[in-house]
């Protein structure tokens, strides 16, 4: 009676661990897990959300009008998204777009219409709802012809119409139905077009996103997408190891990449589209007003030793003002390069034969606190003194802000057409302190004429003369010395397998898309 | 008894006003920038401006302070600057995991430094003794960072026996798995301070005169370790702990970020990074009600264990 009482159990216990192999593998629900090295999410609305962590998520979420190839940054090869077709008028200042139909929004909220699309643009472009509204100062209005037709008329024309209406920042379509029904809660609750719809978030643990079988291009191979939030980088590349990540973003030095590169059954990626990090030097303040000081900075300056020390498998050398992987950038401006003596020659022709002090304000992040120490330690070759504070990230960018770092030791990204970088760095309407200032550290003003007249230019090759123009004046004034340029490092589960190849990145990390699969 | 109730609950008022005052004018005083965080480094001047206003920070401090203050005593505790989430949410989202695991270190640590502490007083400047300093001193030594991350190797990539990351499950049973590294991670620093607490407690106490009394009258000598001294010695011991549990839940944060679990540590840390003001104010009043609520068991527990604490109040 025992024994068989025993025997049941074992069935019992048996049967039931069976059964739960058994739900498990029959399931056989495929998830990707993506590791961010944010502390938590930020808004999942696209059109409000700064962080590089949300932008992740948000574009697997969400369409544009028009898409970046998967895998590109090239704006010359934009696609269609939700948009099947398009065309403008002669003088570039009309655009009609015509929608794909029969896309559905996700959670039951209907179809796309153009009227999504004229409520989603209108948002981008208002300064309460938008990050990016200052993008779209140039609209003049966006009309639903018919519920398949949009039509956005400009007030002037834009370098690049289709990089505001891209998968990217203020381009994102939202639901004007879900905006409307959720309010502030839309922004932890996103209702978008795209391959993978939000399911669930844990507050500094998790998004969880599941396939949306009625995308458009087809259902995702891949059933869920977690992002897990890990700050720690050591953690991210010891769940990588043990295999409870698929994906995880990497260190930017070399040891990194090389110690990853060793993991077995791990793929190491360096995508195109870098950051191009600069030191600014205002020329409104003594001793930066004299050209001559400023080139000496320039000269001072050891670029090949500073990708040496970074590591050249994720950085190189800057060649101009923006990054080389940007629409109308050039290499034919007048760098200055690494010469000692010239740069003491120049420092006692100006009038410094002693050297002079440069007061600095950096913020203590360790990837930028290194390098303002390695430019430190080039300069001082030259008797260039950099007095260097060191501040929270936040107290930087505040101050910075104030004019009250001499030289700033600045890295960013924009829009991969050459207007962005150079109205933002080098306008003189972006310089701190003006109402409409952006981050022109440098006080430079030379370009301005050549800036404003390619953003209009509506021929390509007049346009492509313009900005070269301006970066070879920003170059020769030293408005900025362009440092290198650094790639973002990836790492991944060599059975990832993308569904494309993973050359560039607008957002700054993969793309996971429709055709994303895990081979077995 | 009423009047010394009354009394620590008048210090708690002025305690929280100060507290939160203090914090309030000093994140404004700082430089940094809510609107800059939310707005991201391609925002306008103008942008700027427009959100700085619709924030309210561009008035007056005082007036600032005074809505705020109508607020909190309307039990309101605003939204992130930064998210838009609810405070008192992200709050009450994060402090399950924060409870868990100051909990869990304080149980490790104290089950483990208590009897290290007297087992080092009772064999004084002997080997059991050293080894017992040594090792506290580099549990106090060891950043959580590191030791973290060691932990991890050892028994999540060598002995696959724990996650690396926080998997977040929900059941008691995955709570606990998920639990055991970071506290023992934790425990183990907590031990370390016990650890010497409690020896030099033991050793001051087995010095007086009730002791020697004690002894001479015959009291086996068990009875006068454990019975006689250490009750005594808790007093320091307890005293220590109320303290430390404080800083304990702040001072998680590196355990929080290597063992990628959620916590008020962290919380504060990106808040305080984002100059987000809001969701600042809300965690430093609620971290310092946290703290006079230990502050009142500590009391308490002091009572039970010493009668004379009890009465002197009486």
């Amino acid at each position: 009676m025992i024994v068989r009482a025993r025997n049941g159990l074992v069935c019992l216990l048996v049967g039931a661990t069976l059964g739960l192999l058994g739900s498990i593998g029959g399931a056989g629900a495929v998830d990707l897990r993506f590791g961010i090295d944010n502390p938590d999410l930020g808004k999942l609305d696209p059109h409000a959300t700064v962080v590089s962590g949300d932008r992740y998520i948000i574009q697997s979420v969400f369409n544009g009008l028009v898409r970046f190839k998967p895998g590109s940054g090239d704006v010359r090869q934009i696609e269609p998204d939700l948009a099947e077709r398009w065309e403008s008028s002669a003088d570039g200042k009309q655009w009609t777009f015509h929608l794909r139909p029969g896309v559905k929004w996700h959670h039951g909220y209907g179809e796309v219409t153009a009227e999504d699309v004229v409520f989603s643009l209108q948002r981008a472009a208002n300064k309460d709802t938008s990050s990016f509204a200052s993008d779209y100062s140039e609209f003049d209005k966006v009309e639903a012809i018919d519920p398949l037709t949009v039509r956005i008329t400009l007030k002037e024309v834009v370098p690049s119409l289709l990089g505001l209406v891209v998968n990217s920042l203020g381009g994102n379509i939202v639901s004007k139905k879900a905006v409307q029904a959720l309010g502030p809660n839309y922004a932890q609750k996103p209702i978008g077009t795209g391959p993978f719809m939000f399911q669930e978030y844990k507050p500094q643990h998790s998004v969880t996103l599941v396939a949306n079988p009625e995308y458009f291009r087809g259902k995702p191979q891949i059933d869920r997408v977690i992002f897990r939030y890990i700050q720690s980088q050591g953690s991210r590349d010891l769940a990588l190891q043990s295999g409870e990540l698929d994906i995880t973003g990497g260190a930017l030095g070399q040891d990194w990449i090389e110690r990853t590169r060793k993991m077995p059954g791990i793929k190491v990626e360096t995508p195109g589209l870098p950051e191009i990090w600069w030191l600014f030097l205002d020329q409104t303040t003594k001793p930066l007003d004299d050209l001559r000081v400023r080139q000496a900075v320039a000269h001072a300056v050891n670029r090949a030793a500073l990708i040496a020390f970074r590591g050249e498998a994720s950085h190189r050398a800057a060649r101009s003002v923006i990054p080389a992987s940007h629409a109308g950038f050039t290499a034919d401006v007048p760098l200055l390069g690494h010469d000692i003596a010239k740069a003491k020659a120049l420092l006692t022709a100006a009038g410094y034969p002693n050297g002079v002090t440069l007061k600095v304000i950096n913020t203590n992040r360790p990837s930028l606190r290194e390098v303002i120490e390695v430019l430190q330690s080039q300069l001082r070759q030259a008797g260039i003194t950099l007095d260097i504070e060191l501040v929270d990230h936040a107290t930087y960018h505040a101050r910075i802000r104030k004019n009250q770092s001499q030289a700033v030791l600045y890295g960013a990204n924009r829009f991969p057409v050459a207007d962005s970088t150079l109205t933002q760095f080098f306008h003189s309407r972006s310089i701190p302190g003006t109402p409409t200032a952006v981050t022109n550290f440098g006080h430079c003003k030379v370009a301005d004429t050549e800036i404003d007249a390619a953003r209009v230019a509506t021929d390509p090759k007049r346009q492509d003369d313009l900005w070269k123009v301006a970066q070879q004046k920003v170059v020769a004034d030293v408005c900025a010395v362009p440092l290198m340029e650094v790639l973002y490092t990836w790492a991944r589960r060599e059975k990832v397998d993308y569904g494309y190849e993973f050359k560039d990145t607008p957002s700054g990390g993969p793309l996971i898309t429709e055709a994303t699969r895990i081979a077995p | 008894m009423w009047r010394h109730l009354a009394q620590r609950l008048l210090f708690s008022v002025v305690t929280l006003t100060l507290v939160t005052s203090f914090v309030f004018v000093i994140v404004r005083v700082i430089p940094g920038d809510p609107a800059q965080t939310m707005l991201g480094d391609q925002a306008s001047q103008e942008a700027l401006v427009a959100l700085r206003s619709k924030l309210g920070l561009d008035r007056p401090i005082l007036v600032q302070y005074l809505v705020f203050l109508a607020d909190v005593a309307r039990g309101q505790w605003g939204l992130s600057m930064t998210n838009g989430r609810s405070v008192l949410g992200e709050l009450l989202s994060v402090l399950p995991s924060t409870l868990e695991l100051t909990f869990a270190a304080l149980l490790i640590g104290t089950a483990l430094g208590m009897p290290l502490g007297v087992l080092a007083a009772l064999r004084r400047n002997r080997m059991p003794d050293y080894a017992v300093r040594i090792g506290s001193l580099a549990g106090i030594s060891f950043p959580a960072f590191v030791s973290g991350l060691f932990l991890l190797l050892a028994f999540a990539i060598y002995l696959p026996l724990f996650p690396v990351i926080n998997a977040g499950g929900d059941t008691l049973g995955e709570r606990l798995h998920q639990l055991v590294l970071p506290a023992v991670n934790l425990g183990l620093i907590v031990a370390a301070y016990v650890t010497r607490v409690m020896r030099s407690a033991m050793l001051e106490v087995a010095q007086q005169d009730y002791v020697r009394t004690a002894r001479a009258k015959g009291v086996p000598e068990p009875v006068v370790v454990w019975i006689h001294c250490l009750r005594n010695a808790l007093l320091p011991v307890v005293t220590f702990l109320g303290l430390y549990t404080g800083i304990l839940i702040g001072s998680a944060v590196l355990t929080e970020i290597v063992f990628s679990r959620p916590g008020l540590g962290k919380l504060i840390v990106a808040a305080l990074n984002q100059r987000d003001y809001t969701t600042l104010q809300g965690l430093v009043l609620a971290y310092t009600i946290i703290l006079i609520v230990i502050n009142m068991i500590t009391d308490a527990i002091l009572g039970l264990i010493d009668p004379r604490i009890r009465h002197y109040r009486v």
